[in-house]
């Protein structure tokens, strides 16, 4: 799959093949995607723990829901629980650990230098003092979902790629942290959900976004960034745009899935009165 | 107290289910006997339509919005599960089920497969 077409592709699936195991090179896959992802001062800010469904007995399954999300747990075959590390960044830096900034690795791999204004004189006696040591006496902190949703991101795209399906939703804190042995300086994401759609792939049409010049602009928010209309048409030819929701058969599709499962909705269509 | 068909129709939470129903679907409301199920479970744990809708979902401490009352709801969660039982048709628990998500209360049973 080209990537422009696997960033139109991805959907949040909510349909999976429960019994159907996802390949565990592609799980990999999208751990060494995640691996490689952006992250503010090299610190390792993403960890994930992998769990499998068929792993679990349905009560620990039924731990993990959320009034938000349920039913999708029981569906997809691999969860990905994904959590930022509040405690990454004073091991990195207590530990110099390699390759954060801390360190000097970038430094060390002609990544970050003089041309930035960057030397190892900079690291150690202005950002590790003034920028990176404060606050670390104050504790593990929350709020680092940003950092940690760039790995996130990677992987679900790159689950895509794969050919799999994903759905994004939170989970259970205190339950996964039983069930997984997670340290309570991680602070959960949220679970990414792995697996071959039972639904089709198009899941029902890209849904919508707000209006683009609401989001966008041009040198100053006054100013919306106007689209190339050949552009749109590339994108929409390379399967980046796509056919938007909903879709005219969606509704029956859904029906039938619920029928198939047992879901609420599987009931035969009646029709609307004269 | 029982209820008959007639006046569960007439209940402002069993309208809310026909219409949110009617939308999400693009179709005509419910069936009858989804109707019927929800008569026999309500006959069954002795409480109205709107009376469960209103033990789960309670107004807001500022009067905007609902909250959702999480006991209240694996309690009917519950009660739903031993009605698919005593049922013997996870269709008939469904009708209920329905009925609670078109109001608003968040629920799935588990899958069949």
């Amino acid at each position: 799959m080209e990537f422009r077409e696997a960033v139109g592709a991805r959907r949040s699936i909510r349909y999976f093949e429960p019994d159907r195991p996802v390949e565990r090179e592609k799980i990999q896959t999208v751990l060494e995607s995640a691996l490689l992802c952006s992250r503010a001062v090299n610190v390792p800010w993403s960890k994930a723990v992998v769990a499998y469904r068929a792993d679990l007995t349905q009560d620990e399954r039924d731990s993990l829901k959320t009034p938000f999300a349920s039913v999708e747990f029981d569906l997809a075959p691999v969860y990905i629980l994904w959590y930022h590390d509040m405690d990454a960044r004073r091991v990195a830096i207590e530990g110099s650990r390699y390759p954060a900034v801390v360190s000097g690795a970038l430094q060390d791999m002609v990544a970050l230098g003089p041309p930035h204004g960057w030397s190892h004189k900079y690291v150690e006696e202005v950002i590790l003092p003034e920028v990176l040591t404060p606050g670390l006496s104050a504790g593990p902190q929350r709020g680092g979902n940003p950092d940690a949703s760039l790995g996130l991101q990677q992987a679900y795209l790159t689950a895509v790629d794969e050919g799999l399906g994903g759905c994004l939703v939170p989970f259970d804190e205190a339950a996964a942290a039983e069930l997984f042995h997670v340290p309570d300086t991680w602070e959960p994401v949220l679970a990414l959900l792995l697996g071959y759609p039972v639904e089709a792939p198009e899941a029902g049409g890209q849904r919508p976004r707000p209006a683009w010049e609401s989001m966008f602009f041009d040198g100053h928010v006054d100013e919306p960034f106007v689209r190339d209309q050949t552009v749109t048409a590339e994108l929409a030819a390379d399967g980046m745009i796509q056919a938007p929701a909903p879709l005219p058969w969606r509704a029956e599709e859904v029906r039938a899935l619920s029928r198939g499962f047992g879901l609420p909705g599987g009931e035969p269509k009646t029709e609307v009165p004269a | 107290m029982t209820a008959t068909t007639d006046t569960l129709r007439d209940s402002p939470a069993v309208r809310q289910w026909h219409e949110s129903y009617q939308l999400f679907w693009r179709s005509g409301p419910p069936p009858d006997a989804a109707l019927r199920s929800l008569e026999r479970f309500v006959e069954r744990c002795e409480q109205q339509p709107d009376e469960i809708v209103d033990e789960v979902l309670r107004p807001g401490p500022a009067g905007e919005g609902l909250m959702m009352r999480t006991r209240a709801r694996r309690k009917y969660m519950q009660l739903i599960e031993e009605f698919e039982q005593h049922e013997g048709s996870r269709e008939t628990a469904n009708h209920v089920r329905s009925f609670m998500i078109h109001n608003g209360i968040a629920m799935s049973p588990g899958i069949l497969r």
